[in-house]
């Protein structure tokens, strides 16, 4: 039964290049994504790969370079679907997008929390600006004591006192549990949460990932947890999406990817291994960057880093030409489950 | 690190270093002055009556602590009562240059790139090209006459300057607030904020202004109040377009006593400047006869309200950058 809460149809972005020159270039490229109600969806990707382009056009959040967008986007907050007015970062700050739509129907939690907290602004006031987002007309006590809910709920030892602090005061793991307190005082029905454990300590990482998969699991909240790394989200990931240059490579069901099954995405691949790597703690494997991704666009975008084309054995050998030119099919393992290449689909 | 001692830790940076408190205790000197100045009367307005009975540049005397001017007037008194000449007006400098320059700026910045945005931005730049002296002293110019009561006038003037140099420093603080904004629009607490539904007018007051422009806007008003103390002495130290006489100013008092510098150099280098106590002797003669304190008074008030203010912007600009 699928009841999502929020979905796209082929949705594309496109940023103008800034230095002005030529056509604009597809950062996203027809993306579909859904995100199912009180399950938690992972947007897994390297840096560059475009997954917070994506999630910034869906929900109207501004980005850094003017662009423009294609494609549908509905919400259905109750069970009623409205589109989503896509916001092309040039747009950024009027329009209707999301938030002002529907304030504190989605709450946010940025990486680097040092960055998502007003500097100057005592950590409680913070909180109960998203407290009043919620509940209008409160009196300052009632805030206060909502504030001081917040606070722990997310674990913060001695809420009162911390209310009382700047953010300089507090440390990378005490300031991401703010920031995610001031995302969840606007009582939100999906937290999106982009690399919220960049900058922060290993041995804190873990904490914050299981205290969102906690919360979303205790307040039936959607989660969009998007991340470089399949460590961090191996623990509570429901729904995987795997994007590679805009390009949405893979997804499935957290079985199709950390249970043994049929053929996974090269890509996906090489993402686990260095995740398994950097656990290790050995040097993750080189990336093949000498070879320049070919511009047409026609052809695999994976095509100019897949060591199935660069190594290929014996069986494969005829491949390389086919994935530059020939843009892959879907191919589905099995009915939740879909990779975008041509080698996986094929017995060899 | 434990609470208690982040508690601590904040307490520590929150002391005031030396330059603050030296700001700060010239701030508290010029209020009381100015409250001072209400109860004192140091010229009656309309001709000159007893003082003419005290003798000319008298030297210190427990009636008259500083003396008296070229015309026996009580130099202490003019000296308290000079600051009702700079003191309103700058502070109604300041408060136009703020009334203005703030929202400007902050519209400027926060919606960058709009058309409203650049018309504010040609505006701050149409009045920065205005030397701001010149400005002062052409409408000045144009104004004088205008008003028939000469007192009237003398007011009227000074808040007409406060305006002006509150006027030509708008481009100066618009740009800076715009340039602070701009920065800010793009931190991700504000991207945080309006992803969460918080309103544009309540993310640019509270988020942008209240918490990271504050201390900004204190940190340029001050330095725009010492800007006004020193147009205000200067113009008035040169005549035409400062406080007319006798209304007391810190400038003219400087100007009315300044011929009596000459004389009292003579008397200084007259005495034997080569022994200490001949030095101290010429200094002590250059006092009790040549009126050296009616120079050296508004002089090193002058100097220390500036710096004092000067120091206070110093604070507020240690203030903003956390
Ligand atoms: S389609 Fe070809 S290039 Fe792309 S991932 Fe599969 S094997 Fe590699």
């Amino acid at each position: 039964m699928s009841d999502p809460i929020l979905f796209t149809r082929d949705l594309w972005v496109r940023v103008h290049d800034p230095n002005g020159g030529g056509s604009p270039i597809a950062v996203v490229r027809g993306a579909n994504i859904e995100l199912q109600r009180g399950a938690t969806t992972c947007l897994v990707g390297e840096s560059g790969s475009g997954k917070t382009v994506l999630m910034r056009a869906l929900l109207g959040i501004s980005g850094a370079r003017p662009g423009v967008t294609a494609g549908t986007a509905w919400a259905r907050p109750d069970g009623s679907e409205f589109p989503v007015p896509l916001v092309g970062p040039r747009k950024r700050w009027r329009g209707r997008a999301l938030p002002s739509l529907r304030p504190g129907w989605a709450g946010y939690v940025f990486q680097h929390p040092s960055h998502s907290l007003d500097p100057l602004l005592r950590v409680g006031d913070q909180v109960g600006a998203s407290v009043t987002i919620a509940h209008s007309g409160l009196t300052p006590a009632a805030v206060k004591r909502r504030v001081l809910h917040w606070l722990e709920t997310v674990h913060l030892p001695n809420p009162e006192a911390v209310a009382q602090l700047f953010p300089h005061e507090l440390s990378g793991g005490m300031a991401q549990r703010v920031a995610i307190a001031i995302a969840l005082a606007t009582e939100p029905d999906l937290l999106v949460a982009d690399e919220p454990t960049t900058g922060l300590d290993w041995s804190v990482r873990r904490d914050i990932v299981d205290l969102l998969g906690e919360l979303c699991r205790a307040r039936g909240m959607s989660l969009l947890l998007i991340s470089h790394d399949f460590q961090v989200v191996e623990h509570i990931a429901d729904q995987l999406y795997v994007m590679f240059r805009g390009e949405l490579v893979e997804d499935g069901p957290r079985r199709a990817f950390f249970e043994p099954g049929p053929g996974s995405h090269p890509y996906t691949r090489e993402l686990q291994a260095r995740s398994r790597a950097l656990e290790e703690g050995s040097s993750p494997p080189r990336l093949h960057l000498a070879e320049q991704p070919t511009s047409s666009g026609a052809g695999c975008v994976y095509a100019h880093r897949c060591p199935w084309i660069r190594e290929p054995s014996p069986e494969r050998s005829a491949l390389g030409e086919r994935c530059r030119s020939v843009r892959p099919p879907d191919f589905r393992p099995s009915s939740d489950h879909r990779v975008r290449c041509i080698a996986v689909g094929e017995p060899t | 690190m434990t609470l208690s001692s982040l508690w601590t830790q904040r307490h520590r940076q929150d002391q005031m270093g030396p330059v603050s408190v030296f700001g700060f205790g010239v701030l508290i000197g010029l209020v009381g002055l100015r409250i001072a100045a209400m109860f004192v009367d140091s010229s009656p307005r309309l001709g000159l009556q007893d003082e003419q009975l005290l003798p000319a540049m008298a030297g210190p005397s427990w009636d008259h602590l500083l003396g008296t001017d070229q015309l026996g007037r009580d130099l202490l008194l003019r000296m308290v009562d000079a600051v009702e000449a700079f003191f309103l007006p700058g502070l109604f400098a300041c408060l136009v240059a703020a009334l203005i320059a703030v929202p400007t700026g902050a519209i400027a910045g926060y919606w960058e790139g709009s058309k409203g945005a650049a018309v504010l931005r040609g505006l701050l730049t149409m009045i920065s090209a205005w030397p701001r002296l010149v400005l002062v002293v052409v409408v000045v110019a144009i104004f004088t006459g205008s008003v028939r009561d000469p007192a009237a006038w003398a007011e009227v003037r000074l808040y007409l300057l406060g305006g002006l140099v509150g006027l030509s420093y708008i481009p100066q603080l618009g740009g800076a607030v715009s340039e602070r904004v701009q920065h800010f629009r793009r931190e991700q607490f504000v991207e945080a904020a309006r992803a969460h539904g918080l309103s544009d007018r309540r993310i640019l007051l509270w988020h942008i202004l209240w918490a990271n422009c504050r201390h900004l806007v204190l940190r340029h008003t001050c330095t725009l109040f010492g800007a006004f103390i020193l147009v205000e002495t200067s113009l008035s130290y040169l005549g035409d377009y400062g406080v007319p006489p006798p209304r007391p100013s810190w400038g003219n008092i400087l100007a009315g006593v300044r011929h009596s510098v000459v004389h009292s150099r003579s008397l200084m280098a007259s005495s034997d400047s080569w022994s200490p106590a001949g030095l101290w002797g010429g200094v002590e003669q250059a006092i009790q006869h040549g009126g050296l304190l009616g120079v050296l008074a508004p002089t090193i008030a002058i100097a220390v309200s500036i710096a004092g203010v000067l120091a206070l912007a110093e604070h507020y600009a240690r203030r903003d950058r956390p």
